[in-house]
């Protein structure tokens, strides 16, 4: 298990970075305003 | 605690005022200074100029508070209404006389022939976590005869980075001198988390209403899509007193014609005809849940 969860250590930041970029995204949209 | 870590707290009193009780919160920066009128501000600037008001003279003028409003005078013996919220209630990139708030107040000031006073405390970029610091200080000075109350997203934070000085946190500006800042903000932006903090907000300004005796109504600049469905909603805050009709979506998203190309002078604010259908709308829920009839009776 921990072997695996090593393996997948490197794919869970880029699928973190991925989630964020997302969730930033989706927040801009809901209020764009910068004022 | 070591009394260092609160070095420099009497710079609160100072400069911003905010939290302190008994003291109105001072808003009033280089850009839009205190009791002042100018012809532009950050977010409508002349190169963004556009639509219906792109050559129209558009003034802000401020207060000795630095708010888009008229002195307070607790002596005025006229009907008072606070209006509370983010930059649709400021109004940026419209004349005064357009803001929604300003429709309003003439609409009541009209239904009961006497004259009402609008003091507006609506302030750019800030989110509901100010608006109820507003709420808590302003409330007991002023003692206004209504509250009205325009949440905006609830993503968005009012940070102190020192005493005295705020910053106010949003998805899309990142301040030039905070990146990182921000960066840890939209790290710990959460759906849940913005809930919990309107409940938060909320619960702070009915409690603060209640404990000043004065009644308030409100709502949100987004509408429903900002909280869970009513039935949900109405668990954690006071929904009976919520103006029955949301700010009309303009833009892209509008499905009438006429709001589509709605915009106010810097091209993403709300024009004349959203302002005017949600200043109606407001002061017809309010002048039907009674206001001022019990002194005309």
């Amino acid at each position: 298990m921990r072997i695996v969860s090593r393996l997948l250590r490197p794919f869970m930041f880029v699928f973190e970075r991925w989630q964020f970029r997302r969730k930033v995204k989706r927040l801009q949209k809901r209020d764009p305003f910068i004022y | 605690m070591p009394f260092e870590y609160f070095q420099g707290i009497e710079e609160n009193e100072r400069a911003g005022r905010f939290w302190l009780r008994g003291e109105l919160p001072v808003v009033a920066t280089k850009t839009i200074p205190a009791s002042s009128e100018i012809l532009w501000v950050p977010a409508d600037t002349p190169g963004r100029a556009s639509g219906v008001y792109k050559d129209v003279r558009i003034t802000y003028k401020t207060n000795a508070y630095g708010w888009r409003s008229r002195e307070i005078d607790p002596a005025s013996p006229n009907k008072k209404i606070m209006f509370v919220g983010c930059s649709f209630t400021m109004g940026i990139g419209l004349p005064y006389e357009d803001v929604w708030t300003s429709v309003a107040t003439d609409h009541i000031e009209a239904a009961l022939s006497e004259p009402v006073e609008q003091h507006n405390f609506g302030y750019g970029a800030h989110g509901n976590d100010f608006f109820s610091m507003v709420v808590h200080q302003v409330l007991p000075i002023l003692k206004p005869d209504l509250l009205v109350v325009l949440f905006t997203d609830l993503s968005r934070r009012t940070f102190f980075p020192k005493f005295g000085y705020r910053l106010a946190l949003l998805p899309n500006y990142v301040p030039d001198d905070a990146p990182t800042l921000h960066r840890a903000f939209l790290e710990l932006q959460s759906d849940s988390n913005d809930f919990m903090d309107f409940a938060r907000q909320h619960s702070l300004i009915d409690a603060a209403a209640k404990l000043n005796g004065i009644p308030w109504v409100w709502q949100s600049k987004n509408g429903p899509q900002d909280w869970p469905p009513l039935a949900e909603t109405a668990k954690y805050v006071r929904t009976d007193n919520m103006i029955d009709s949301p700010f009309p979506t303009y833009g892209p998203r509008a499905t009438d014609e006429a709001l589509k190309h709605d915009r106010a002078r810097d091209g993403m604010h709300p024009g004349p005809l959203s302002n005017k259908a949600f200043g109606l709308a407001t002061a017809q829920f309010i002048l039907s849940r009674g206001f001022g009839a019990k002194e005309k009776a």
